[in-house]
């Protein structure tokens, strides 16, 4: 009942949200000086064609009107042209997409990963050496840039201990590209067990997936700590240990499995930033993602992309936050309504 | 095992608390023992350390506290001698212990299935469907309604008595010879404190078990106690059995705790023992003489330079008192 | 906030090393904006073309760039630039932000909804991504496009701050008294609200000064912030990145450094005052 209702409120108010990012990529479009056939058709167009491609674009009608076109249009998946790579925009996301998914999952992963258990020794032991790592780290990591991070990382790695591969894309030129399936080359390789694929493009993706995850990592582990702390020292874990369950069984079981609630929603929070230094990264990396694609769309003077951009990964990064809270009622049996 | 020698013997334990400005003294040297099939009552005001007293017991005093010297003997085993692998074979099975707080205490994100069978499969190794059978039954015991439903609800959805009843059934669920409740009925009202000390008397009758109960109602004491130790700012005053502590007090601190039992209406919110005028003194810098003397009626010089002795008055009665002062204030 | 609570404030923060240190890497950096001109041995602009991609040497301390400018000097003044769009951009949501989360928490349900609501689509974007969105819309780059950009980003964090201090103070004694002797809603909001919702503000304009230098460079080195040849750190990373591949390291390097610097001088301050300005979380 009261769960219903509460995800009654939250797709209402995700509605709402996805309006306000609609009118703010519109008014991105079409308000805001720079003119969209213009940017369409390019800089070398003449007058005549552009006011051709005016009129053809409804932007001779009255705002509301033009909104309903964008609208329209953005449903029927037409995002406008690349002037740049020549391709419908929405054709060149969907290309691109798997490589920065590809990227941010596996920042992500090593960010949970490497932040939980982080956070779980410094909560075990107070004041400890781990502790004291994970302070520091906390307030490193969220002071150096991502970008400049990715350059320490390939001058370490690839210039002075030759270890791995130049930051030159996601495999070696003369690996050829696993067969696609999920559009992630490692995943792919696995699938379709190319084991030449799978080592060359992990080595490609662990220099960007560090950098990139390196992001989330300091506050993963101050939550995780946090949340950790407070639920070694509640009543239940207290009772739990004196009914003689294990050292283990209490601290993962019980108080690991309490302190993931917070953790999962600055998960979840922390996919925003993660979107935005993916574009970093990749232009650090000459990762060909969505990034990268952005960069040289701003490079280029090419609007169209940039624009569309704005709206996808906004709606995209509003329906993540939907799951998020999604996820926290298989996780936290006491939600009703807030 | 010594067939007539106490379950538990608790000698010159103490316990102190590191924090910045030195060390806490919770509980100094105290002395007590249970004895098998026997309720042993623990009194004395919030802070005086018997909650610390119990943790101690199943080696779970919560840091910066650290048991810094005497002994638990729990049957003929010493608990401060054992490492922590066995301790942990030995709570919950042998000795298990009620808490204040049964919502806090419970799991907030698992069913009550799951906190029940984690119990039983603590120590045992039980099929799903006798882990069933035995929840259903334990729930019942306790008079929970509709055991089978209860089941299913998470802490949140159950009250503060059926939290309290999964809370026990947890605990006994393996019979301990040992059950510690720390003020076990505080949180409960009236009719349900009541039907869980029933309760917590017949499974002491059924299977021969101790229980040491915690509390600051004298009431509960008297109604459900063999011996009685009343503890005062980390030190047990006066320890012997209920009838002859209740009837003669040895101790100041007990006849002023029993003295503000008696007069007052029992409807006042304020516990018994929170009437007794001034406070304890402080732990960190414990004066040097009896921890009592500030607040006593019958305060003598002596008592302030020396630690009071521990005197037996009669056999198995003892208090922590100046031998003048206990004489003086018998008198009358 | 009076004399005395800063003064104690003050005294607080002194007491942390962390903080100390947090104030000296500001104070270097404010000190090489001020003075950058005699600090910095050589013109940040303009290179010597016979000394380019020179390793960092005593007449160099930081090597020279593929133009041959002196790096150090260009660090130095690249001090002015990011520590100046931060000012104005942490200045400008500041003021805004306690106007927006006044309105929200005192003007009623209408203004609250539609400035709570507004904020909450600012919130659902990726930050750096909607920067570079205003920032390429508004005039394709450039000091002002980026300052708009950083704003409103910076913003709806400020402005939830402003809101909820506002709300619990709404309904605190002193408030109630004001209201009893007859004060208008506009003296409360001014005299009672607003003053006493900074201190938490301070601290999340410390820590957004950090995170704006940070979006700022990164914006730069995508190329929609600050122009070359400005000496601006994110862009003398850019520039430098395609020669760290070829191992002239030094030229992304210092630039870099820097900004870490003066963020991490920003966050530990900001640290600092969170845990003396907030008692609950102190305790912790």
């Amino acid at each position: 009942m009261t769960r219903r209702r509460y995800l009654g409120r939250r797709l209402a108010l995700l509605v709402l949200v996805v309006f306000g990012i609609s009118i703010v990529a519109f008014l991105l479009v079409h308000v805001l000086p720079g003119d969209p056939a213009r940017s369409r058709l390019g800089v070398f167009a003449t007058e005549e064609l552009v006011q051709l491609k005016r009129a053809e674009m409804g932007l001779d009608k009255s705002l509301p009107e033009q909104y309903v076109t964008y609208m329209g249009n953005v449903f029927r998946g037409d995002l406008g042209d690349s002037w740049r790579t020549h391709n419908p925009v929405a054709e060149d996301f969907v290309e691109r997409f798997p490589a920065t998914i590809e990227l941010a999952l596996a920042a992500l992963l090593l960010a949970v990963v490497l932040g939980v258990s982080l956070g779980v020794a410094a909560a075990l032991r107070r004041n400890g050496p781990f502790d004291h790592l994970a302070t520091l780290l906390g307030i490193l990591g969220i002071s150096a840039p991502v970008f400049w991070i990715g350059l320490l990382l390939i001058i370490a790695f690839v210039t002075q201990l030759h270890v791995l591969p130049a930051p030159l894309g996601r495999l070696a030129s003369d690996v050829e590209a696993p067969t696609q399936i999920t559009g992630l080359y490692v995943v792919d390789s696995l699938l379709t067990a190319n084991w030449e694929a799978l080592r060359s493009s992990l080595l490609y993706l662990v220099l960007p997936a560090v950098t990139l995850g390196i992001l989330p990592l300091a506050p993963i582990t101050r939550m995780t700590r946090a949340a950790m702390i407070e639920a070694l020292d509640s009543d239940f874990v207290r009772a739990a240990r004196a009914l003689g369950l294990s050292r283990t069984q209490v601290v993962v079981k019980i108080a690991l499995r309490n302190a993931l609630i917070p953790v999962v929603s600055m998960v979840g929070l922390q996919l925003g930033y993660l979107v935005g230094g993916a574009v970093l990264v990749e232009i650090v990396f000459t990762w060909s993602g969505i990034g990268l694609y952005l960069y040289r769309s701003v490079i280029g003077l090419d609007f169209a992309p940039i624009q569309s951009l704005v709206l996808i990964v906004g709606v995209l990064f509003a329906l993540i936050n939907l799951a998020v809270d999604m996820l926290y009622f298989a996780i936290d049996p006491r939600i009703r309504v807030r | 095992m010594s067939a007539n020698g106490p379950l538990l013997q608790v000698s010159d334990l103490q316990v102190h608390f590191r924090t910045r400005d030195g060390s806490l003294e919770a509980v100094d040297r105290i002395n007590f023992e249970i004895g098998s099939n026997e309720v042993f009552g623990l009194v004395g005001e919030s802070g005086s350390g018997k909650s610390v007293t119990a943790l101690s017991i199943l080696g779970l005093v919560p840091s910066p506290g650290r048991i810094v010297g005497g002994d638990i003997v729990f049957g003929d085993r010493n608990l401060r001698e054992l490492p922590e692998r066995v301790v942990r074979t030995i709570r919950g099975r042998e000795i298990g212990m009620i808490f204040q707080n049964p919502r806090a205490s419970l799991d907030p994100v698992r069913t009550v299935a799951v906190q029940l069978s984690r119990a039983l499969r603590a120590h045992h190794d039980l099929g799903r469907g006798e882990v069933r059978r035995r929840s259903v039954r334990m729930l019942r015991d306790l008079g929970m309604p509709d055991p089978e439903a209860a089941l299913t609800k998470y802490p949140h959805q159950l009250s503060g008595g059926m939290c309290q009843r999964v809370m026990v059934a947890m605990m006994l669920s393996s019979r301990p010879r040992l059950l510690i409740a720390d003020e076990p009925t505080t949180a409960l009202d009236e009719t349900v404190g009541a039907q869980l000390l029933e309760h917590l008397r017949r499974f002491k009758e059924e299977h021969a078990a101790s229980i040491l109960l915690i509390t600051h109602d004298m009431g509960v004491i008297a109604e459900m106690c063999d011996r009685v130790g009343v503890m005062h700012a980390g030190h047990v005053v006066e320890v012997g059995p209920v009838g002859a502590v209740f009837r003669d007090p040895r101790h100041p601190y007990t006849r002023a705790l029993l003295d503000s039992t008696l007069r007052i209406d029992r409807d006042s919110p304020l516990s018994d023992i929170e009437r007794i005028p001034g406070t304890v003194p402080n732990l960190l810098h414990p004066p040097p003489g009896c921890r009592f003397a500030d607040r006593c009626a019958y305060v003598l010089p002596a008592c302030r330079p020396a630690k009071p002795p521990r005197l037996e008055v009669a056999p198995g009665h003892h208090v922590l008192c100046q031998e003048t002062v206990i004489r003086e204030f018998a008198a009358p | 906030m009076s004399g005395r609570r800063v003064a104690t404030v003050w005294y607080q923060v002194s007491q942390n090393t962390l903080t100390v240190v947090g104030l000296l890497l500001i104070t270097i950096v404010v000190v090489f904006a001020i003075f950058a001109p005699w600090i910095a041995p050589a013109n940040p602009v303009s290179g010597d073309l016979l000394n380019t991609t020179q390793p960092p040497s005593s007449q160099h301390l930081m090597g020279t760039d593929q133009f041959g400018r002196d790096i150090f000097s260009r660090v130095v003044h690249g001090a002015r630039v990011d520590l100046a769009v931060a000012g104005i951009v942490v200045s400008v949501a500041f003021v805004m932000s306690v106007a927006l989360g006044a309105l929200a928490g005192f003007a009623g349900r209408v203004a609250d909804e539609l400035v709570m609501r507004s904020m909450d689509v600012v919130f659902s974007f990726p930050p750096l991504i909607l920067a570079i969105g205003i920032a390429v819309t508004i005039q394709q780059g450039g000091m002002l496009s980026l300052v708009v950009a950083l704003t409103v980003i910076a913003i709806p964090p400020m402005v939830r701050i402003t809101r909820a201090e506002i709300l619990h103070r709404k309904e605190s004694l002193y408030v109630e008294a004001a209201r009893a002797i007859g004060s208008s809603p506009l003296r409360v909001l001014a005299v009672h609200l607003v003053p006493n919702s900074l201190p938490p503000l301070v601290v999340q304009a410390t820590l957004t000064f950090g995170y704006v230098i940070l979006e700022t460079a990164g914006l730069s080195f995508i190329g929609v912030g600050v122009k070359p040849p400005a000496p601006e750190w994110g862009i003398m990373v850019s520039e430098g990145s395609p020669y760290v591949r070829t191992g002239e390291w030094w030229i992304s390097l210092f630039p870099g450094l820097m900004i870490f610097v003066t963020v991490l001088g920003f966050n530990l301050v900001g640290n600092g005052l969170l845990d003396v300005l907030n008692p609950r979380r102190r305790r912790q």
